[in-house]
Protein backbone atom coordinates (compact mmCIF):
# COMPACT_ATOMS: atom_id res chain seq x y z
CA UNK A 1 0.00 0.00 0.00
CA UNK A 2 3.06 2.18 -0.31
CA UNK A 3 1.57 4.45 -2.94
CA UNK A 4 -1.16 5.68 -0.65
CA UNK A 5 1.05 7.90 1.46
CA UNK A 6 -0.24 11.42 1.39
CA UNK A 7 3.11 12.86 0.40
CA UNK A 8 3.92 10.10 -1.97
CA UNK A 9 6.77 10.95 -4.25
CA UNK A 10 7.40 9.05 -7.40
CA UNK A 11 10.41 6.85 -7.74
CA UNK A 12 12.86 8.74 -9.89
CA UNK A 13 15.51 7.14 -12.08
CA UNK A 14 18.94 7.14 -10.47
CA UNK A 15 20.90 7.47 -13.68
CA UNK A 16 20.49 9.68 -16.68
CA UNK A 17 21.83 9.28 -20.22
CA UNK A 18 25.57 10.08 -20.54
CA UNK A 19 26.22 8.99 -16.97
CA UNK A 20 28.33 5.97 -16.14
CA UNK A 21 28.02 2.98 -13.88
CA UNK A 22 30.48 0.35 -12.78
CA UNK A 23 29.29 -3.22 -12.80
CA UNK A 24 31.60 -6.12 -12.05
CA UNK A 25 34.63 -4.00 -12.70
CA UNK A 26 33.45 -2.84 -16.11
CA UNK A 27 32.24 0.64 -16.97
CA UNK A 28 29.02 1.22 -18.81
CA UNK A 29 27.53 4.37 -20.27
CA UNK A 30 23.81 4.94 -19.93
CA UNK A 31 22.42 5.46 -23.40
CA UNK A 32 18.75 5.57 -22.63
CA UNK A 33 16.52 5.55 -19.60
CA UNK A 34 12.88 4.62 -19.76
CA UNK A 35 10.24 3.35 -17.36
CA UNK A 36 9.95 -0.37 -17.10
CA UNK A 37 6.66 -2.07 -17.70
CA UNK A 38 5.61 -3.44 -14.32
CA UNK A 39 6.21 -7.09 -13.61
CA UNK A 40 3.64 -8.86 -11.48
CA UNK A 41 3.31 -12.29 -10.06
CA UNK A 42 0.40 -13.69 -8.06
CA UNK A 43 0.03 -16.94 -6.24
CA UNK A 44 -3.09 -17.94 -4.28
CA UNK A 45 -4.01 -20.68 -1.84
CA UNK A 46 -0.51 -21.04 -0.43
CA UNK A 47 -0.54 -23.73 2.23
CA UNK A 48 3.16 -24.40 2.60
CA UNK A 49 6.46 -22.80 1.67
CA UNK A 50 6.69 -22.12 -2.05
CA UNK A 51 10.09 -22.03 -3.65
CA UNK A 52 9.59 -19.67 -6.51
CA UNK A 53 13.22 -20.09 -7.36
CA UNK A 54 14.86 -17.92 -9.90
CA UNK A 55 12.65 -14.93 -10.70
CA UNK A 56 14.22 -14.72 -14.16
CA UNK A 57 12.14 -17.76 -14.98
CA UNK A 58 9.05 -15.83 -13.92
CA UNK A 59 9.95 -13.04 -16.32
CA UNK A 60 11.90 -10.62 -14.13
CA UNK A 61 15.02 -10.29 -16.22
CA UNK A 62 16.86 -7.82 -18.35
CA UNK A 63 18.42 -7.96 -21.77
CA UNK A 64 22.21 -8.17 -21.88
CA UNK A 65 22.59 -4.47 -22.74
CA UNK A 66 20.05 -3.34 -20.18
CA UNK A 67 20.01 -2.68 -16.47
CA UNK A 68 16.72 -2.92 -14.64
CA UNK A 69 16.41 -0.64 -11.64
CA UNK A 70 13.48 -2.27 -9.86
CA UNK A 71 11.60 -1.71 -6.69
CA UNK A 72 9.66 -4.65 -5.40
CA UNK A 73 6.43 -4.60 -3.54
CA UNK A 74 4.92 -7.49 -1.67
CA UNK A 75 1.22 -7.88 -0.93
CA UNK A 76 -0.36 -10.63 1.08
CA UNK A 77 -0.06 -12.43 4.41
CA UNK A 78 3.33 -13.90 3.65
CA UNK A 79 6.97 -13.26 4.14
CA UNK A 80 9.29 -13.67 1.22
CA UNK A 81 12.87 -14.82 1.38
CA UNK A 82 14.78 -13.00 -1.32
CA UNK A 83 18.22 -14.01 -2.39
CA UNK A 84 20.03 -11.39 -4.39
CA UNK A 85 22.75 -12.77 -6.56
CA UNK A 86 26.04 -11.11 -5.72
CA UNK A 87 24.71 -9.21 -2.73
CA UNK A 88 26.58 -11.30 -0.20
CA UNK A 89 29.94 -9.88 -1.15
CA UNK A 90 33.08 -11.59 -2.23
CA UNK A 91 33.30 -14.99 -0.64
CA UNK A 92 35.60 -17.91 -1.07
CA UNK A 93 35.28 -19.34 -4.54
CA UNK A 94 33.06 -16.65 -5.97
CA UNK A 95 30.50 -14.09 -5.19
CA UNK A 96 27.97 -14.82 -2.47
CA UNK A 97 24.31 -14.18 -2.34
CA UNK A 98 22.41 -12.29 0.32
CA UNK A 99 19.24 -13.69 1.79
CA UNK A 100 16.66 -11.66 3.64
CA UNK A 101 13.10 -12.19 4.76
CA UNK A 102 10.75 -9.32 3.98
CA UNK A 103 7.02 -8.87 4.16
CA UNK A 104 4.55 -6.31 2.91
CA UNK A 105 5.58 -3.80 5.57
CA UNK A 106 8.99 -3.44 3.93
CA UNK A 107 9.10 -0.09 2.16
CA UNK A 108 9.76 -0.53 -1.52
CA UNK A 109 12.75 1.82 -1.45
CA UNK A 110 14.51 -0.80 0.68
CA UNK A 111 13.69 -3.44 -1.89
CA UNK A 112 15.41 -1.77 -4.76
CA UNK A 113 18.07 -3.47 -6.77
CA UNK A 114 19.79 -3.47 -10.11
CA UNK A 115 19.55 -6.40 -12.46
CA UNK A 116 21.79 -6.47 -15.48
CA UNK A 117 21.34 -8.98 -18.25
CA UNK A 118 20.70 -12.46 -16.97
CA UNK A 119 23.86 -12.74 -14.87
CA UNK A 120 24.08 -9.80 -12.49
CA UNK A 121 21.85 -9.08 -9.53
CA UNK A 122 19.11 -11.53 -10.34
CA UNK A 123 16.68 -12.58 -7.65
CA UNK A 124 15.61 -15.83 -6.16
CA UNK A 125 12.59 -16.03 -3.88
CA UNK A 126 10.78 -18.30 -1.49
CA UNK A 127 7.31 -17.54 -0.16
CA UNK A 128 6.58 -18.46 3.44
CA UNK A 129 2.90 -18.18 4.43
CA UNK A 130 2.09 -16.35 7.67
CA UNK A 131 -1.45 -17.74 7.74
CA UNK A 132 -2.80 -20.75 5.95
CA UNK A 133 -4.04 -20.45 3.28
CA UNK A 134 -2.13 -17.36 2.26
CA UNK A 135 -1.75 -15.49 -0.99
CA UNK A 136 1.00 -13.38 -2.37
CA UNK A 137 1.40 -10.83 -5.06
CA UNK A 138 4.80 -9.49 -6.05
CA UNK A 139 5.18 -6.43 -8.16
CA UNK A 140 8.30 -4.86 -9.61
CA UNK A 141 8.34 -1.39 -11.02
CA UNK A 142 11.18 0.82 -12.06
CA UNK A 143 13.36 1.86 -14.91
CA UNK A 144 15.30 0.32 -17.72
CA UNK A 145 18.73 1.76 -18.47
CA UNK A 146 20.05 0.82 -21.88
CA UNK A 147 23.82 0.67 -21.53
CA UNK A 148 26.90 0.36 -23.65
CA UNK A 149 30.34 -0.61 -22.46
CA UNK A 150 32.58 2.45 -22.07
CA UNK A 151 35.92 2.52 -23.85
CA UNK A 152 37.87 3.95 -20.93
CA UNK A 153 37.44 4.58 -17.24
CA UNK A 154 35.13 7.60 -16.88
CA UNK A 155 35.89 10.40 -14.44
CA UNK A 156 32.75 9.86 -12.42
CA UNK A 157 30.62 6.80 -12.24
CA UNK A 158 28.07 5.16 -9.98
CA UNK A 159 29.23 2.20 -7.94
CA UNK A 160 26.15 0.26 -6.96
CA UNK A 161 26.57 -1.77 -3.83
CA UNK A 162 27.16 -5.49 -4.27
CA UNK A 163 27.56 -5.58 -8.03
CA UNK A 164 30.16 -2.91 -8.78
CA UNK A 165 33.24 -4.93 -7.97
CA UNK A 166 34.97 -7.27 -10.31
CA UNK A 167 34.83 -10.91 -9.47
CA UNK A 168 35.91 -14.17 -10.93
CA UNK A 169 34.09 -17.43 -10.59
CA UNK A 170 37.41 -19.21 -10.51
CA UNK A 171 38.95 -17.45 -7.54
CA UNK A 172 42.15 -19.11 -6.39
CA UNK A 173 42.41 -17.45 -3.00
CA UNK B 1 -3.79 4.27 -7.43
CA UNK B 2 -5.26 1.12 -8.72
CA UNK B 3 -8.04 0.47 -11.17
CA UNK B 4 -11.51 1.34 -9.86
CA UNK B 5 -14.30 -1.01 -10.80
CA UNK B 6 -17.90 -0.63 -9.75
CA UNK B 7 -21.00 -2.58 -10.60
CA UNK B 8 -24.47 -3.41 -9.39
CA UNK B 9 -25.87 -6.91 -9.19
CA UNK B 10 -29.37 -8.09 -8.46
CA UNK B 11 -29.16 -11.45 -6.78
CA UNK B 12 -32.29 -13.53 -7.08
CA UNK B 13 -31.01 -16.90 -5.89
CA UNK B 14 -30.65 -18.01 -2.31
CA UNK B 15 -27.14 -19.16 -1.50
CA UNK B 16 -23.83 -18.04 -2.86
CA UNK B 17 -23.31 -15.93 -5.97
CA UNK B 18 -20.15 -14.48 -7.48
CA UNK B 19 -19.79 -10.75 -7.23
CA UNK B 20 -16.43 -10.25 -8.92
CA UNK B 21 -13.75 -12.59 -10.15
CA UNK B 22 -10.43 -10.81 -9.72
CA UNK B 23 -8.40 -10.81 -12.94
CA UNK B 24 -4.98 -12.45 -12.92
CA UNK B 25 -2.15 -10.51 -11.24
CA UNK B 26 -4.53 -8.12 -9.53
CA UNK B 27 -5.73 -8.01 -5.97
CA UNK B 28 -8.92 -6.28 -4.96
CA UNK B 29 -9.75 -3.96 -2.10
CA UNK B 30 -13.43 -3.42 -1.40
CA UNK B 31 -13.97 0.33 -1.16
CA UNK B 32 -17.73 0.70 -1.00
CA UNK B 33 -20.63 -1.68 -0.63
CA UNK B 34 -24.35 -1.11 -0.65
CA UNK B 35 -26.85 -3.89 -0.03
CA UNK B 36 -30.61 -3.51 -0.51
CA UNK B 37 -33.07 -6.11 0.65
CA UNK B 38 -36.10 -6.50 -1.63
CA UNK B 39 -37.40 -9.60 0.17
CA UNK B 40 -40.21 -9.74 2.70
CA UNK B 41 -38.01 -10.96 5.54
CA UNK B 42 -34.76 -10.03 7.27
CA UNK B 43 -31.85 -11.02 5.06
CA UNK B 44 -28.53 -12.33 6.37
CA UNK B 45 -25.86 -11.55 3.86
CA UNK B 46 -22.27 -12.74 3.93
CA UNK B 47 -19.36 -11.30 2.01
CA UNK B 48 -16.94 -14.07 1.11
CA UNK B 49 -13.36 -13.73 -0.11
CA UNK B 50 -11.90 -16.58 -2.09
CA UNK B 51 -8.22 -17.39 -2.01
CA UNK B 52 -7.82 -19.95 -4.75
CA UNK B 53 -10.22 -22.68 -3.77
CA UNK B 54 -10.37 -21.79 -0.09
CA UNK B 55 -12.86 -19.24 1.13
CA UNK B 56 -13.33 -16.99 4.11
CA UNK B 57 -16.37 -15.08 5.29
CA UNK B 58 -15.10 -11.60 5.95
CA UNK B 59 -18.35 -9.90 6.85
CA UNK B 60 -21.92 -10.74 7.85
CA UNK B 61 -24.69 -8.18 7.44
CA UNK B 62 -28.32 -8.21 8.54
CA UNK B 63 -30.53 -6.15 6.27
CA UNK B 64 -34.19 -5.54 7.15
CA UNK B 65 -36.98 -5.67 4.58
CA UNK B 66 -36.85 -2.77 2.17
CA UNK B 67 -33.74 -1.37 3.80
CA UNK B 68 -30.40 -0.41 2.25
CA UNK B 69 -27.08 -0.60 4.07
CA UNK B 70 -24.20 1.44 2.74
CA UNK B 71 -20.70 0.63 3.96
CA UNK B 72 -17.79 2.91 3.27
CA UNK B 73 -14.11 2.15 3.06
CA UNK B 74 -13.39 2.27 6.81
CA UNK B 75 -16.27 -0.10 7.56
CA UNK B 76 -15.18 -2.74 5.07
CA UNK B 77 -12.45 -5.37 5.44
CA UNK B 78 -8.97 -3.88 5.11
CA UNK B 79 -7.46 -6.96 3.63
CA UNK B 80 -7.30 -7.60 -0.08
CA UNK B 81 -9.10 -10.33 -1.91
CA UNK B 82 -6.86 -12.28 -4.28
CA UNK B 83 -9.25 -14.43 -6.32
CA UNK B 84 -12.99 -13.84 -6.09
CA UNK B 85 -15.53 -11.87 -4.08
CA UNK B 86 -18.79 -13.69 -3.51
CA UNK B 87 -22.04 -12.95 -1.69
CA UNK B 88 -24.22 -15.38 0.14
CA UNK B 89 -27.82 -14.57 1.05
CA UNK B 90 -30.74 -16.35 2.70
CA UNK B 91 -33.38 -14.13 1.09
CA UNK B 92 -33.99 -12.89 -2.42
CA UNK B 93 -33.98 -10.58 -4.25
CA UNK B 94 -31.15 -8.43 -2.97
CA UNK B 95 -29.27 -5.74 -4.83
CA UNK B 96 -25.54 -5.36 -4.22
CA UNK B 97 -23.70 -2.28 -5.45
CA UNK B 98 -19.97 -2.34 -5.01
CA UNK B 99 -16.88 -0.41 -5.79
CA UNK B 100 -13.57 -2.20 -5.82
CA UNK B 101 -10.03 -1.08 -6.33
CA UNK B 102 -7.86 -3.47 -8.27
CA UNK B 103 -4.18 -2.89 -7.64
Amino acid sequence: MGEYFFFYKEFNPRLKPREFIQIRGEFYEIKECRPMLPWTFKRTNITSNVELGDLREQGLKARSNEILDVRLRIDGPVKVLFRIEGAGGDVFGGWGALERYVDETAPSNLLENLIMGDAVGWLWAKIVPLVIPAWCRLKAEGYVYVVEKAGARPQTYATPAYIASAYTTTSTR
Amino acid sequence: MGVRVSDSKTISVIGESDLLVIPADYIAYLKRLSVSNGATALATIQIIYYNGTSKKTVMTLKVATGETIVLKEDELPLEACPTKIAVSTDQQPIVVDYSVELS
